[in-house]
């Protein structure tokens, strides 16, 4: 096409309409001349519109047009059928129409209002969005799967320690005994938690949660990598080591920046060389709540890390050394959690009596994984911390219901003149409810839309915040609960609609020749007794709320910061010691060189470690 | 009868009469604009002429549609007779509203 027939063609392009819009006008406007001279008239400014602005800018005019000039004449003719002639044919106000008219009647009455509207959207939106967030968090950490393949035929198995802790960790020979001997599993893999110093080549370091885990860790969850490979049965073999690592998604597109090209690339954990082969799928970060891996490695190449007992050499066969974080298998097809409990137990007793030393397991729990995701130690604590969260945002919810109601009455008696005006002028019962019931449900919507922004910035608030037993929300991945927003909204609009048209119920209940005479000075809607309940009603809810925030510790489970600062030494006492050990340890172990720091210290296994949030000095 | 018009009504006629040939809705809403400061919207103005045609204040005739206007017709307005007394009757009740207010309004 050459340049003039193609601007030729631009011009004719930008001269029409958009099509759909011009379509869905002459849907809405009455058909004949009518609708056809409105259509030509748009067509014709457009074209104006067209001439001076952009394409854009043009189209959305056009769009904006089907709004402004076509809905009002569909709303006004209520979508009734049309006359030959091209003129509606519908009677008076059809319900359409009514409803046009009390939404805009309902806005103009809320935008006079600025004040009520103000505070009633606001404690709406307290409301909604304080309880839509505590419920997606109460979501994401008590009822979310993980994310794996058939959660429900995952277990966890746990060997019970000397102290008779029923839920310890496990030795070497514990898990393949329990792999080889029982049945009801179909694969039971093994995981450790170990902290490195991650830095790759010629970057910063900085210290990362590997789970090293057996070559079927990933086959069993049936987990498929997002790019690359993940830990295979092959990297897992006794006497080979496999220096492969498997980097989890956040952590390649957050700090390792995403790049594209890192599968390959050499990593290096605690300063030994480590092959990138793959990297996890998004969300997966390991299978209990609050796990947050960032890197997996083949367990048998953990010793190379030089991290305590596990890299010595003779672990790996003693039996009393329990030092294997979790195992996880899975159920072979039909079997149940508690045929396996059965048999796990079975085992566990032959193991004590095969071993002459009485090294083995005193015995074993199993528990279904999708039931007990929640760390353990911790479970009873989060599941009451969740809980108590739950039911004081429920108050806060049922306070702003009551409040809600307390200002729609105070409204409905402000308005006694108006409604007995309504009424003195013949306008009907039914009438006067839908009017209050159209704008009790607008002034509900817009709670509801300022309660999604509401719900959406609390749930980010939330993210740095930790549950009891340190495990952090932002790892839970909460997300806005439509569900949960849902049924907040038709409470709020339920409170709205209620309370909305009981005053309007009393209205019609008028005497309007005496409330005439009287010049309206009575008041008609006032209800004062369902005033006062409500009155009484937010006050009992408002203690119970106080109260219950008085016992509340929130002080030690939801106000714990990260990386408070306790002072507890100065800089220069923190500089100063640091000099002085570096000196010391240099004299005594003939160290040549060292490095200190500020640290924190990561999540580890919830029972082995305990998570510290002061900050460290490590040297 | 009387028929008894509003403000906008009142304008919207004078404007038809004033345009003659060339009174269709865009034309009619520019005038408003001019002459009366009014910025009306397109959905208020096409509302208004079926009020108006339907108490008998207007009539309309149909013109050739042309290729500009994408092949629709263009609606041409007329004052009805009622139309014309209707703005008599409010012409005639607004001198009789002005009268000896001269002084008072400051008009000379």
């Amino acid at each position: 096409m050459s340049n003039a027939a193609s601007a030729s063609h631009r011009r004719r392009c930008r001269a029409q309409p958009p099509q759909l819009a011009e379509r869905l006008l002459e849907r809405l406007l009455p058909p004949g001349i009518v609708g056809s001279s409105i259509l030509g008239d748009l067509r014709e400014e457009f074209q104006l519109h067209a001439g001076s602005h952009k394409a854009m800018s043009s189209r959305l005019w056009y769009w904006l047009q089907v709004l402004m000039v076509g809905l009002p004449y569909r709303l006004r003719n209520g979508g009734s059928p049309r006359s030959p002639q091209g003129r509606f044919t519908s009677k008076g106000a059809t319900m359409l129409e009514t409803l046009a008219q009390d939404l805009r009647y309902a806005m103009r009455n809320l935008a006079r209002n600025p004040g009520f509207t103000l505070v009633a959207m606001v404690t709406l939106a307290l409301g909604i969005g304080a309880t839509t967030a505590i419920f997606s968090l109460a979501d994401a950490a008590l009822f979310q799967a993980p994310p794996v393949q058939d959660p429900d035929r995952l277990a966890s198995i746990y060997t019970t320690c000397r102290r008779g802790d029923p839920r310890c960790s496990s030795s070497y020979p514990d898990y393949l005994d329990y792999r080889d001997r029982c049945k009801a599993f179909e694969d039971m893999a093994a995981f450790n938690w170990l902290p490195v110093s991650l830095g790759g080549e010629g970057s910063q370091a900085r210290l990362a949660a590997v789970q090293s885990v057996t070559g079927n860790y990933f086959s069993l969850l049936g987990v498929k990598p997002f790019q690359g490979r993940l830990i295979q049965p092959a990297d897992h073999q006794r006497g080979e080591v496999s220096s492969v690592v498997v980097l989890a998604h956040d952590l390649w597109h957050g700090p390792l920046g995403g790049d594209d090209s890192i599968v390959g690339q050499t990593l290096r954990l605690n300063g030994i060389p480590f092959t990138v082969v793959g990297i996890a799928p998004a969300g997966f970060r390991g299978t209990s709540l609050g796990d947050a891996a960032d890197l997996w490695i083949p367990m048998f190449s953990a010793a190379q890390l030089n991290f305590g007992a596990v890299s010595r050499p003779t672990i790996w066969d003693e039996r009393g050394s329990r030092w294997i974080d979790g195992l996880t298998g899975r159920l072979a097809e039909g079997a149940t959690v508690e045929q396996a409990r059965s048999e796990m137990l079975a085992i566990s007793e032959q193991l004590r009596q095969e071993d002459p030393d009485a090294r083995g397991p005193r015995s074993v729990t199993v528990d279904a994984q999708s039931t007990y995701r929640l760390p353990v130690g911790s479970r009873r604590e989060i599941v009451q911390f969740v809980a108590l969260l739950a039911g004081v945002v429920g108050f806060t919810l049922l306070l702003a219901c009551a409040n809600l109601a307390n200002l729609l009455l105070a409204r409905a008696a402000a308005r006694d003149r108006e409604t007995g005006v309504r009424l003195c002028l013949g306008a009907k019962r039914g009438r006067l409810l839908r009017q209050l019931l159209t704008e009790s449900l607008v002034l509900s919507f817009l709670g509801g839309l300022a309660g999604v922004l509401v719900a959406h910035w609390m749930i980010g608030l939330l993210a740095s915040f930790e549950l009891p037993g340190g495990v952090s929300i932002e790892s839970l991945r909460v997300s806005l609960d439509l569900r949960l927003l849902l049924f907040a909204l038709a409470i709020s609009a339920v409170t709205g609609v209620v309370f909305g048209t009981v005053p309007a119920l009393q209205a019609t209940r008028l005497d309007l020749a005496s409330s005439l005479k009287e010049g309206f000075r009575t008041s008609i809607s006032s209800s004062p007794q369902l005033r006062k309940i409500l009155l009484a009603v937010q006050i009992a809810l408002c203690l119970v709320l106080l109260v219950g925030s008085g016992l509340f510790p929130a002080h030690k489970l939801l106000f714990k910061l990260r990386n408070v600062d306790l002072h507890l030494v100065s800089p220069e006492q923190q500089r100063r010691f640091a000099v002085g050990a570096r000196t010391e340890l240099g004299q005594r172990f003939c160290i040549e060189q060292s490095a200190s720091g500020n640290i924190r210290m990561v999540r580890l296994h919830p029972r082995r470690h305990r998570r510290s949030d002061q900050n460290k000095l490590a040297i | 009868m009387t028929i008894h018009i509003g403000e906008f009504e009142q304008m919207v006629l004078l404007a038809v009469l004033q345009l003659k040939q060339e009174a269709y809705a865009i034309s009619i809403r520019q005038r408003l604009k001019e002459c009366a400061q009014r910025k009306v919207t397109r959905g208020a103005l096409y509302r208004t002429f079926d009020r108006m045609e339907s108490k008998g204040l207007l009539l309309w005739a149909v013109h050739e549609p042309t290729e500009e206007r994408g092949g629709h017709p263009r609606r041409c307005f007329e004052v009805t007779a009622d139309g014309i007394a209707a703005l008599r009757t409010s012409r005639s009740a607004l001198f009789k509203l002005w009268e000896g207010l001269e002084s008072t309004l400051g008009e000379p």
